[in-house]
């Protein structure tokens, strides 16, 4: 097709579909452009939860703090548990506030990895909070039981400490079995891996991130 | 104040609503689909009609955020149901009166063609047949004019080998 064909082809194809469509811009003006629904909130939602989230952490904390701890034990379990509340809206903050201050103005190709790289941030931040309930069921029980007066390290310490060893070699098991499934002779394992512990959204951010740098780069 | 400002951009939207709507062509076959990226775009539009600077041109402005808009409500529109809306001829006004079936046969090489495209490579398309100077394209899509020129020879390539 020459270059002129395909422009006209390009002006019937727009007439078609406008036709077809009969979607007016005036429609939009008639109602209060403000409040008109936007659905590109999807990762903004969930860090809303994941704020959410966070307090409920808090919230336990602070129940605890008002019983006055004084066994160590229960002190730490107490720390860890705030510690996690705070990161998870520490975390979620960041990136509500990285997906406001997007412009959409801004160039194309700028706007898009931006966008990209929040989604992976947000993606890698839920892994490695999920990763963290290896250990972190233990100060959680911890708290919960010092809630009703008990001391849970005072009276079975073997449940803290298998707990942990089983943390420990659970998670250690898992990134061995990733940096296993990486070498090229194993591409099942792999795919296995990526499946069930990276998981297709970051597999896809990723992706649309090399995309994007890919297409900035100059063409030789 | 305010209702000014309302009424410049409800002007400059007017004016410029082409742009709205070939962006939403470009990148969703499915009537509905288009309404509603159409929406997006005229909501995130009205976003950041606040913060236009005036002494830059207006279509620039708005094809970047239509793009942007467009761009990323598909690949929203992908992750969450995982497959593409095919091209679906039932689905167009492929029988209006006055086209040639040359014409007809035109334009749905070019719907599929575009179909084909990553949506990268959509934009730099859609800015191609909408006469854009290379100065033009390579603000709105953030990449060297250099860049531009050696992606344009590609496409125009990858246009005659594959309408």
């Amino acid at each position: 097709m020459e270059l002129e064909e395909l422009k006209m082809a390009w002006e019937t194809l727009n007439q078609h579909m406008k036709r077809e469509s009969a979607i007016s811009l005036a429609l939009y003006a008639d109602r209060k452009l403000a409040n008109i629904r936007t659905r590109l909130r999807p990762l903004f939602i969930g860090q809303i939860l994941q704020l959410f989230f966070g307090i409920s952490f808090l919230l336990l904390a602070a129940a605890l703090w008002s019983t006055r701890p004084t066994a160590l034990s229960v002190v730490v379990a107490g720390v860890v548990v705030n510690a996690y509340g705070v990161g998870c809206i520490i975390a979620a903050g960041m990136v509500m506030g990285a997906i406001s201050n997007i412009d959409y103005a801004g160039s194309v190709l700028e706007i898009q990895e931006r966008l990209a790289r929040v989604r992976c941030a947000y993606i890698v931040g839920g892994l490695v909070a999920g990763l963290t309930w290896w250990f972190l069921w233990i100060p959680v029980l911890m708290v919960l039981l010092a809630l009703v007066h008990v001391n849970l390290y005072a009276h079975a310490p073997s449940v803290v400490w298998i707990g942990l060893a089983v943390g420990t070699v659970g998670l250690a098991g898992m990134l061995l079995l990733y940096a296993y499934s990486r070498k090229p002779s194993h591409e099942r394992l792999r795919h296995f891996a990526d499946q069930a512990m990276v998981g297709r959204s970051l597999q896809r951010a990723q992706a649309q991130l090399d995309e994007i740098r890919q297409f900035g780069q100059e063409a030789a | 104040m305010e209702e000014r400002s309302q009424k410049e951009f409800e002007g400059l939207l007017q004016s410029h609503q082409g742009i709205v709507f070939k962006v939403a062509n470009t990148y969703c076959w499915h009537p509905d689909d288009r309404a509603d990226l159409v929406q997006e775009i005229v909501a995130q539009v009205w976003r950041a009609w606040p913060r236009y600077d005036p002494t830059r041109t207006f279509s620039t402005w708005m094809y970047r955020i239509a793009l942007n808009v467009a761009i990323s409500f598909v690949r929203k529109e992908i992750r969450h149901r995982e497959v593409s809306v095919p091209f679906d001829e039932t689905r167009h006004d492929t029988g209006t009166v006055g086209d040639t079936d040359i014409e007809q046969d035109r334009w749905q090489r070019l719907h599929s063609f575009i179909e084909r495209q990553a949506p990268l490579d959509r934009a730099l398309l859609l800015l191609y047949l909408e006469d854009k100077s290379q100065r033009e394209i390579s603000d709105i899509l953030g990449i060297t004019p250099t860049n531009v020129s050696t992606k344009m020879n590609r496409l125009k390539q990858k246009i005659r080998a594959e309408i």
